[in-house]
C-alpha cells in the first residue's frame, strides 16, 4: 500500500501522462503539415508511366497512384491507375488488380499530354501533322518541330485570350446598356430613347469588333492546323489538336535536371495562372490575386481604426467607466463567431449599406445591383471589424513598451501631446503595429466563413483590379484562396481528381499563413526584449 | 516671444486638441460599432414578432346578386359571378365592367369555386351545372400593364335537380364536381363526351363536402359525421369512406388547406377543427386524426385557405379573424367585415382579402401576416406541420414543390452546435491541459522553446485547412480505422501508467540516470509501439469483440448507422482548433504562479508532482477554467471545419457515428441564398444572434467565474 502512495505521490505515471499529451499535440501539427507537404509536395513531380498487360490481353498505360488490400479478394492488393484520356475511357482513373497483370514495364516511347480540355492523355505519338509537312515519330526532327508547333499554339492561345479581352471591354458599354435597357421596362417607363442609344451601340460594336474577330478566326484557324496524332496503350489513335496541348513530355526518357525543370515549372504554372476546366486543373492565380487584394484593402480599414483605438486606450484616455466599456467590447469582438460577422456583414453592409448606394447612385440600373450584393468591398470591411481586436492588442503590446522617459522627454521640450505622440510614441511602437497588422493580415487570408456571404465566388470571370477605368472595382466578386480549397474539395464535380490540386492550395495557404505568423512572432519577441530592456 | 512663435504655438495647441477629440472619437467608435452591432441584429430580427396587418381599401359596388367570386394573382380586380349569369369584373381602381356568360340562363341557382380559384362551377336554369375556367390575362399597352380576367366554359355536367354543389376541383380538362345526393354525394369527372360519376356513400345526407385540388380524395361531413374517401383508382359506382369520425357539433364549412392533408371544418359551436387521415393500428387501415382546434365565438360561416401557406380566413356570425394552421394561432381579426357578406376568400398571393355583401359591394383589404410560419413555438417547440403525424423538431428551409413549407426548428441546430463543441472539448479539454501543465511544470526548458511557437503555429492554420484534412483525409482515415482509433483511446492511458508502475520496480541505479529529456524520449517510444501494436491487432480486437465489423455491429444491437463525417471526426478536426486556444490560456495561467511557491514547496520534500497538484493546479484553476470556458466559445462558433467535416445533416442524434448540423455552419451555407427580408432570412440572423449570445454568455461567464475563483485562490498566489 505504501508503495503504491509513494508511486502515486512521486507521479511518474502523472508526469508521463502529460508528457504524452504533449506529443499528441505535436505529433497532430506534424502530421498535418506532413499530410499536406507530402501530398503536395509529390504531385507536380513527374512520375513515370507504367505500361500493364492485364489478363485478358489489353494494356494499360498511365500513373499509379494508390495501391490498397482489394476488397474483392483478401490478400491481394489493387492499385489505382490514373489513366487519363477521359475523352476516350469516361473516366480519369482505373483500379487495377495486381492479379491481373501479366507484365508491366515503363516504355521510353510513351509521352504525357498535358491538354487545356478533358485533362491529361497518356499515349505514344505517331506523327505529327502541319498543314505543310507530316513528321513521323522516328524522325530526328519530331520533337524540335512538336516543341516549336507548341510554343506557337501557347503563343496564339495568349493572342486570342487578348482579343477576346478587347472583345469584352467593346462589350461593356453595350452591357451596360442592355442593364438600362431592361430596368427601365421593368419600372414601366419609357425606354425608346435608350433603345435607340443600344441599338447604335450595338452597331458601333459590331464594326468595331468584326476585325478582331477576323483575326481570331484566323487565330484559331491556323490553331487547329496542327495536330498530334496519338496512339493509345490499346491501340486506338486519337488526334490531339497542338492548340490543345499545354504540355507534351517524353515522361519516361526525362534526366533528373529535367524532371526538376519540369517539377518548378508546373509549380510556377500552378501559382501564376488561371484556373481551367471548373476549377481543377491550371493554376490559382486569381485566387491568390483576389485573397491579396482583400487583405489589402482591409488591412486599409482595420489598421487606422485599430491604432487610434490603442492610442486612446494607452494615451488619451483616463481608466474610467468609459475604458472599461470599450475594453469589453473588444474582448468581445474577439470571441465572437466570425459566421456572426459574415451575417452582420451580409444585413447591414451589403444589404442595407450597399442597398442603399444603390438606390442613391445607381437607381438606373436597379434591380440589378451593384453594391447591393456581395463585394470585395464588404468582405474587406467585414474582416476589418473581425481583425480589429487584434490590431488593438498588439498595437497596445507596443505602446507599452515605450518608456514613460521618453514621453516625459519630449513633452518637457515642450511638445504637445500629439507632437509627441506623432514624433516620438508611434516610432517607438512601429514593431507592435506592424505585428498587428501582420497578425490580422494571416487572420483575414486564412478566414473562410464570413467571406462565404460577404462576396466571394468559385469563379469570377474579372479580377477586382484591371486595365479598365476606374482600375479598382469595388463592387466586384472575387476569388479567395480558402473558399477555393472549400469549393474545390467539396462542391466540384470531379473531386477526387481534383483533390491533389486542393493539396497544393492547402500548401499554399499554409505556407502564407505560417510565414506571415512567423513574422508577427520574430517581430514581437524583438518587441518584448525592447520591453524587458526598458523595464530596467 | 516673437508673434511668428505665438502662432505656430497656438496652431499646434489647436491641432493637439483637434487630434485628441479625433482620437476620443474613433476609440470610443469600437464601443459603438459593438453595440451597432448587437442592435442592428436585433432589430433584423424584430419584425418577426409582428402578428401583421390590414389595409382597407375603399369598397366598390356592382349591383347584382353574387353567387360566387374569383381575384386574380395581381389583386386588379373581383370578378363576381351575379345571379343575372354574367360575368361582373370589380376593378380596384375603375367602373366596374359587365359581360354576359355565354349559354348561361339566368338566374344562376349557385356557384361554387375551387381551392386554387381557377375553377368555377355553376347551375343555372337550365339545371345543368357548367364549370368553367377563370383565366387572367397580363396585357400591355404601352408601358401599362391591364389585366383582364376572364371565364371560359370547359365542361358540362347534367344536373341533380337542385342539389348542393359542394366542391368542384381536378384539371382543365378533366375536372371533377361533387354533388350532395339522397345518398351522400355524387362525384361526376370524365368528359363531356365521356362522362362518368362515382358515388359516395353516407349514412346520413350531407351538409358540407371537400375536394383535394387533384380529386384524389374527398372529405364528406354530415351533422353527426365526417368521412374521408380516397378516390384514386376508385371507378366503382359505389364508394364507401375508408375512414369515419362522429362530429361533436354539426358542421358549417369546409375548406382544404394548400397541400391536401388537412380538412378545416368550421361548425355551429365555433370552432374550427383541422383534421388528418393517418394509418391506423391495422396495417392498411385509415384514422381520421384531430390535428388542430381553433375555438371562437359564434357560429362559422365560411372558411377560405390560402393558396400559398397555411394561413386561413375564418369567417364567424361574431366577427372574422384570420389563423394560421402550423402556430396553431389567431393571428388578427378582421375589423369591419361585412355581417352579410356571401363570398369572401384570401387573395392568389396572400396579399389581400376580399368580401362580397349579398348587394353586391366588394370590400377589399391589403394583408400582410408578416412571418406567420416563424413563431417561438414553431422555432423551439415540437411542432406538428401540415401531413405530420406527430409533433416533431425539424429543420428544411427550402423543397421542391409550391406547397412545400419550410420547417424552421432551430433544436436540431442548437443541439447539433452543443454535440460538436462537446465532443470537441471531449478529446482536446484534456489533452491541452495536460500538455500546459507538462510544459509550465515539468518540461525541460528545450522542448518549452519549441512547443509553444509549434502551438501558436496550430493556432494559425486555417479552420478550412483543418476542416479539408478533417473530411477528405482523417474521415475516410478513420472509417477504416475506427476500432483501432477508439482502443488507442483507451490503451494509450493504460499503457502509459502500466509502463510507469513497472518503471518504479526497475533497479535505482537506472531511475538516477533518468533525466526528463531521457524520459520524453521514452514516452514517444511507448506512444510510438502502442500506435503501431493496437493498429496491428486492430483486426483482432474487432474479431473478439463486434463479429469482425464494428459498423454492422453497431446497426444490428443498437441500432446506430455509421456515417463517414462523424461526431468523432469533428471531435478530432475541432479538437485540433481548439487545443491551441485552451493550451496558451492554461500555460499562461501556470506561468502566472509565482514560482516562489512552487520552490518553497519543493523544498519543503515535495515532488515535482507533488508540487504542480497540490500548488500550481490549485493556484491556476481560475485560468485552468476560463481557457476551457474560452475553448468551448470557439468550438461553440467554429464554422468551416464543421461544415466541412459533419455531412451537414439537421438531424437530431447524439450518437457519436452520426453526422450533424450545426447553427454555424447553416447559416453559412443557407444565408446566401436566402431572399432578403424573407422568413428564412430573418430566421437565420436570429441563429446567428443565438450564436452570438451563447458565445457572449460563455465568455462573460469564463471571466466571471474564473474572477471569483481568483478571489478564493488569491490567497495562495499572494
Amino acid at each position: 500500500m505504501s508503495g503504491l502512495r509513494r508511486w502515486l505521490a512521486e507521479g511518474t505515471a502523472q508526469r508521463w501522462l502529460t508528457a504524452a499529451a504533449v506529443l499528441l499535440a505535436l505529433g497532430m501539427v506534424a502530421g498535418l503539415i506532413g499530410v499536406v507537404v507530402e501530398v503536395a509536395g509529390g504531385f507536380f513531380w513527374p512520375q513515370r508511366l507504367v505500361e500493364l498487360q492485364l489478363g485478358d490481353g489489353s494494356n494499360v498505360l498511365g500513373e499509379v497512384w494508390d495501391r490498397e488490400s482489394d476488397p474483392g479478394s483478401p490478400g491481394m492488393e489493387r492499385v489505382r491507375v490514373k489513366v487519363g484520356n477521359r475523352d476516350l475511357f469516361g473516366a480519369d482513373f482505373r483500379w487495377i488488380r495486381e492479379s491481373d497483370v501479366r507484365k508491366r514495364d515503363f516504355p521510353a516511347g510513351a509521352w504525357l499530354i498535358e491538354r487545356r480540355e478533358y485533362g491529361n492523355f497518356y499515349g505514344f505519338p505517331i506523327r505529327l501533322e502541319l498543314p505543310s509537312a507530316t513528321v513521323a515519330v522516328a524522325d530526328p526532327l519530331f520533337r524540335t518541330a512538336l516543341a516549336r508547333e507548341v510554343d506557337g499554339a501557347h503563343d496564339l492561345v495568349r493572342e486570342e485570350r487578348g482579343l477576346l479581352r478587347r472583345v469584352d471591354r467593346l462589350h461593356a458599354p453595350v452591357a451596360k446598356l442592355m442593364v438600362l435597357v431592361a430596368a427601365a421596362q421593368r419600372r414601366g417607363e419609357d425606354a425608346h430613347a435608350l433603345e435607340a442609344r443600344l441599338a447604335n451601340a450595338q452597331r458601333s460594336e459590331d464594326e468595331a469588333t468584326r476585325p478582331i474577330m477576323e483575326r481570331l478566326a484566323a487565330a484559331r484557324q491556323r490553331l487547329n492546323q496542327a495536330r498530334l496524332v496519338m496512339s493509345t496503350a490499346d491501340g486506338r489513335e486519337k488526334q490531339v489538336p497542338v492548340s490543345a496541348v499545354v504540355r507534351a513530355v517524353p515522361v519516361n526518357r526525362l534526366g533528373s535536371a529535367q524532371k526538376v525543370g519540369l517539377y518548378v515549372e508546373r509549380w510556377w504554372e500552378f501559382l501564376a495562372d488561371e484556373p481551367r476546366e471548373s476549377n481543377t486543373e491550371g493554376g490559382i492565380f486569381p485566387a491568390i490575386f483576389g485573397t491579396a487584394l482583400m487583405v489589402v484593402l482591409m488591412t486599409v480599414a482595420v489598421v487606422p481604426l485599430g491604432v487610434v483605438t490603442a492610442v486612446y486606450l494607452n494615451e488619451y484616455a483616463r481608466e474610467g467607466a468609459l475604458t472599461a466599456a470599450v475594453r469589453i467590447a473588444l474582448a468581445n469582438l474577439a470571441g465572437v463567431p466570425s459566421i456572426v460577422f459574415g451575417a452582420f456583414g451580409l444585413a447591414f453592409f451589403v444589404y442595407t449599406l450597399g442597398g442603399g448606394i444603390d438606390r442613391l447612385f445607381f437607381s438606373n440600373v436597379l434591380p440589378t445591383p451593384t453594391f447591393g450584393t456581395g463585394g470585395i468591398t464588404w468582405a474587406a470591411l467585414t474582416l476589418a471589424l473581425l481583425t480589429l481586436p487584434v490590431v488593438v492588442v498588439a498595437t497596445e503590446e507596443g505602446l507599452q513598451a515605450v518608456p514613460q522617459a521618453v514621453r516625459d522627454g519630449a513633452r518637457a521640450l515642450g511638445a504637445t501631446r500629439w507632437q509627441t505622440l506623432r514624433r516620438v510614441v508611434l516610432p517607438y511602437a512601429m514593431p507592435g503595429i506592424l505585428t498587428g497588422a501582420i497578425l490580422a493580415v494571416a487572420r483575414g487570408a486564412g478566414e473562410v466563413a464570413p467571406l462565404m456571404l460577404t462576396g466571394v465566388v468559385k469563379l469570377a470571370p474579372n479580377l477586382p483590379f484591371d486595365s479598365v477605368p476606374p482600375f479598382l472595382h469595388l463592387d466586384r466578386k472575387f476569388m479567395h484562396l480558402g473558399f477555393h480549397i472549400y469549393d474545390v474539395g467539396f462542391q466540384s464535380p470531379n473531386v477526387e481528381a481534383a483533390k491533389p490540386m486542393v493539396y497544393n492550395a492547402v500548401l499554399v495557404l499554409i505556407v502564407l499563413v505560417v510565414a506571415l505568423n512567423l513574422t508577427a512572432i520574430m517581430l514581437r519577441n524583438r518587441l518584448r526584449r525592447k520591453l524587458r530592456g526598458s523595464a530596467v | 516671444m516673437s508673434p511668428l512663435a505665438a502662432s505656430r504655438l497656438r496652431r499646434s495647441r489647436a491641432v493637439d486638441r483637434l487630434v485628441a477629440a479625433l482620437i476620443t472619437v474613433g476609440g470610443s467608435s469600437v464601443l459603438l460599432a459593438v453595440a451597432f452591432l448587437m442592435v442592428f441584429l436585433v432589430a433584423q430580427c424584430l419584425p418577426m414578432l409582428g402578428t401583421g396587418s390590414l389595409k382597407r381599401t375603399p369598397p366598390a359596388s356592382d349591383g347584382p346578386k353574387p353567387v360566387a367570386a374569383l381575384e386574380d394573382e395581381y389583386r386588379s380586380a373581383v370578378t363576381l359571378l351575379g345571379e343575372d349569369g354574367a360575368m361582373h369584373v370589380v376593378p380596384r381602381s375603375s367602373t366596374p365592367r359587365v359581360t354576359h356568360l355565354d349559354g348561361v340562363q339566368p338566374p344562376v341557382r349557385q356557384g361554387r369555386t375551387d381551392a386554387a380559384g381557377t375553377l368555377l362551377a355553376l347551375e343555372d336554369a337550365s339545371g345543368a351545372i357548367g364549370v368553367w375556367a377563370f383565366a387572367a390575362e397580363v396585357k400591355w399597352h404601352g408601358n401599362t400593364r391591364v389585366i383582364e380576367p376572364s371565364l371560359r366554359k370547359i365542361a358540362t355536367k347534367p344536373g341533380h335537380a337542385g342539389a348542393p354543389i359542394l366542391a368542384v376541383a381536378g384539371d382543365l380538362d378533366i375536372p371533377a364536381v361533387l354533388v350532395a345526393s339522397s345518398k351522400g354525394a355524387m362525384l361526376l369527372t370524365g368528359t363531356d363526351d365521356a362522362p362518368a360519376s362515382v358515388e359516395l356513400m353516407l349514412p346520413s345526407p350531407p351538409r358540407v363536402g371537400a375536394l383535394a385540388a387533384d380529386a384524389s380524395q374527398a372529405w364528406l361531413a354530415s351533422g353527426r359525421e365526417l368521412a374521408w374517401y380516397s378516390l384514386a383508382g376508385g371507378q366503382e359506382a359505389l364508394l364507401a369512406s375508408q375512414a369515419t369520425e362522429p362530429l361533436a357539433s354539426p358542421p358549417t364549412a369546409a375548406a382544404m388547406v394548400v397541400g391536401d392533408f388537412t380538412l378545416l371544418l368550421g361548425d355551429e359551436s365555433g370552432s374550427v377543427n383541422a383534421w388528418q387521415v393517418v394509418t391506423g393500428a391495422v396495417a392498411g387501415s385509415k384514422v381520421i386524426n384531430l390535428a388542430g382546434t381553433f375555438a371562437g365565438n359564434g357560429a362559422v360561416r365560411a372558411l377560405a385557405a390560402s393558396q400559398r401557406d397555411k394561413a386561413f380566413l375564418v369567417e364567424r356570425t361574431r366577427g372574422t379573424s384570420i389563423a394560421y394552421l402550423t402556430s396553431r394561432r389567431t393571428l388578427l381579426s378582421v375589423p369591419e367585415f361585412p355581417s352579410d357578406s356571401t363570398v369572401a376568400g384570401i387573395s392568389p398571393r396572400r396579399d389581400g382579402l376580399f368580401a362580397v355583401t349579398r348587394a353586391g359591394v366588394v370590400h377589399r383589404w391589403g394583408l400582410d401576416l408578416a412571418y406567420p410560419e416563424a413563431t417561438a413555438s414553431t422555432l423551439f417547440l415540437p411542432t406538428r406541420y401540415e401531413g405530420f403525424t406527430s409533433p416533431e423538431l425539424a429543420w428544411q428551409s427550402t423543397g421542391g414543390s409550391e406547397s412545400f413549407e419550410p420547417k424552421l426548428s432551430l433544436i436540431p441546430l442548437l443541439v447539433g452546435t452543443l454535440k460538436g463543441a462537446l465532443y470537441a472539448l471531449l478529446f482536446s479539454a484534456p489533452c491541452a491541459l495536460a500538455a500546459a501543465l507538462f510544459i509550465s511544470q515539468f518540461a525541460p526548458a528545450a522542448l518549452r522553446q519549441v512547443a509553444k511557437p509549434v502551438v501558436e503555429m496550430m493556432a494559425a492554420v486555417p479552420s478550412v485547412v483543418v476542416g479539408f484534412l478533417g473530411a477528405l483525409f482523417l474521415a475516410p482515415l478513420l472509417q477504416r480505422h475506427i476500432v483501432g482509433t477508439l482502443a488507442l483511446l483507451v490503451f494509450l492511458p493504460v499503457v502509459v501508467v502500466a509502463a510507469a508502475a513497472v518503471w518504479q520496480g526497475a533497479p535505482v541505479m537506472w531511475r538516477r540516470r533518468m533525466t526528463p529529456t531521457r524520459e520524453l524520449v521514452l514516452v514517444s517510444a511507448l506512444l510510438a509501439s502502442v500506435s503501431v501494436g493496437v493498429f496491428a491487432v486492430e483486426k483482432g480486437i474487432e474479431r473478439v469483440l463486434f463479429a469482425g465489423d464494428l459498423k454492422g455491429w453497431l446497426l444490428s444491437a443498437a441500432g446506430i448507422t455509421y456515417d463517414q463525417r462523424n461526431a468523432v471526426v469533428v471531435g478530432f478536426a475541432l479538437g485540433f482548433a481548439v487545443i491551441p486556444i485552451i493550451f496558451t490560456l492554461a500555460e499562461d495561467a501556470f506561468s502566472n504562479v509565482p514560482p516562489s511557491l512552487i520552490s518553497a514547496s519543493l523544498a519543503l520534500g515535495a515532488s515535482r508532482w507533488q508540487a504542480a497538484r497540490t500548488v500550481a493546479i490549485p493556484a491556476a484553476s481560475p485560468g485552468l477554467f476560463a481557457a476551457v470556458m474560452t475553448g468551448l466559445g470557439r468550438a461553440v462558433g467554429e464554422t468551416m471545419i464543421v461544415l466541412m467535416a459533419t455531412g451537414n445533416t439537421p438531424i437530431l442524434s447524439f450518437s457519436p457515428f452520426n453526422g450533424m448540423r450545426t447553427m454555424s455552419a447553416c447559416i453559412a451555407v443557407e444565408l446566401p441564398e436566402a431572399p432578403y427580408g424573407g422568413t428564412l432570412y430573418r430566421v437565420l440572423i436570429l441563429t446567428a444572434l443565438l450564436l452570438f449570445a451563447m458565445t457572449f454568455v460563455i465568455n462573460t461567464a469564463a471571466v466571471m467565474i474564473s474572477n471569483r475563483l481568483r478571489r478564493r485562490f488569491g490567497r495562495l498566489a499572494a
